[in-house]
């Protein structure tokens, strides 16, 4: 599989590797129709996140098709059209029952350090580190950490009705192969990008 | 060495009392053990993993069982690393599931396999039993201790740094990390 990959500080890169797999009954894999940049992928790609390792996949925004369902899915099978939120949420838990799905309990693989630091492990999320979730939760500073997953049913129902509209956010789509060209622009922000948007297909 | 940690479960106090007095569940959530086989009512067998690939292992005793209330156990006195451990389950405020504490205590003093145990156990040994309350709550909540291509270690999660972006892993990596 393609993917846009760190190779280093403020390096990208396009490059194949290894076709995801199913580890958690509850995984999906999703077939990559559109993957947005996002500002916290600036944190990545200049080197602030110190467990970075070369040739780790960018991209947490994106959206697209179910290819493979893990024994435990039940709300979704195979060629359902999704959205993916970056945020794991358990959807069992106190939080996720709330609608806080950013400040789930169960969905960090590993948040021992976060705990031992803060005091209070933190939620998971795909290619990033959750620090909006530990201000949310654990601390008393406010974060912009938004609870996504709630609001996207509106959000998608009110685009279908063409009340939202997107075209001013989506202002570079490209080719993943421009992946490398598409990050620096959209950290320049050169040309007037808000979001640089990747089609796998091309 | 005296352990003491706690968490809330959102499951009923019956629940959580019947998975954790089925006491094959325990490796599920628990790092150090490999197995629990129960022989009876009251008496099982632990095996735990150990410092240089070696295992422990020990037979332990239900001292104490109020349903839906507390279970304690020790180890016989045959044990390697004498240890002791107590689990209370309380209903939480407000409906909120169950509390759970859990008391563990091991004789590491008690030879040499006992500090090379304690040493196993690392600087953090409550770390270790927080990560295993935490696990135990995924487990009951979520359905499975959760892994993800950067941190696939499950139970093991420790060994390595907390999760970063990752790559998928190739076969190679999926076989040495879950072995299968």
């Amino acid at each position: 599989m393609k993917a846009v990959t760190w190779r280093g500080v403020n390096e990208i890169g396009v490059e194949d590797v290894p076709e995801p797999t199913i580890l958690n009954d509850h995984d999906v894999i999703v077939e990559v129709g559109l993957s947005a940049t996002c500002g916290s992928d600036l944190h990545l790609m200049g080197g602030y996140i110190p467990a970075m390792r070369g040739g780790d996949v960018l991209g947490h925004e994106f959206m697209g098709r179910v290819g493979e369902v893990g024994p435990g899915v039940t709300k979704h099978q195979v060629g359902d059209r999704v959205v993916v939120v970056s945020f794991v949420g358990c959807g069992k838990c106190w939080y996720c029952r709330e609608g806080l799905w950013s400040l789930c309990d169960n969905g960090n693989p590993n948040p021992g350090l976060t705990d031992a630091l803060w005091g209070q492990g933190i939620g998971g999320c795909y290619g990033k580190f959750p620090l909006g979730a530990v201000m949310n939760k654990a601390l008393t500073l406010r974060g912009a950490q938004q609870h996504g997953h709630r609001y996207i049913p509106e959000i998608l129902d009110r685009m279908s009705r063409d009340e939202v509209k997107t075209e001013h956010l989506a202002t570079h789509v490209m080719a993943l192969d421009d992946g490398p060209e598409g990050y620096r622009m959209f950290k320049e922000k050169e040309d007037g990008c808000v979001r640089a948007v990747f089609r796998p297909g091309g | 060495m005296e352990l003491t940690a706690t968490t809330t479960v959102r499951r009923p106090v019956a629940e959580v009392y019947a998975f954790w007095r089925l006491l094959e569940n325990l490796p599920t959530f628990m790092e150090h053990l490999d197995e629990v086989r129960t022989t009876d009512e009251k008496t099982s067998t632990w095996t735990a993993s150990a410092p240089f690939d070696r295992t422990v292992v020990w037979e332990a005793l239900v001292i104490e069982d109020v349903v839906e209330e507390r279970i304690a156990w020790r180890s016989t006195e045959q044990a390697d690393v004498p240890n002791e451990g107590a689990v209370s389950f309380l209903p939480a405020p407000a409906g909120a599931g169950t509390e759970v504490h859990v008391h563990l205590v091991y004789d590491v003093e008690a030879g040499k396999l006992g500090k090379a145990v304690a040493k196993y156990f690392g600087e953090e040994p409550h770390q270790q039993l927080d990560d295993d309350l935490r696990r135990l709550k995924q487990v009951l909540e979520a359905g499975e201790v959760v892994r993800s291509d950067g941190a696939p270690w499950g139970k093991q999660a420790r060994k390595e740094f907390p999760q970063h972006p990752a790559q998928p892993m190739t076969a190679e990596e999926r076989r040495e990390v879950l072995g299968a």
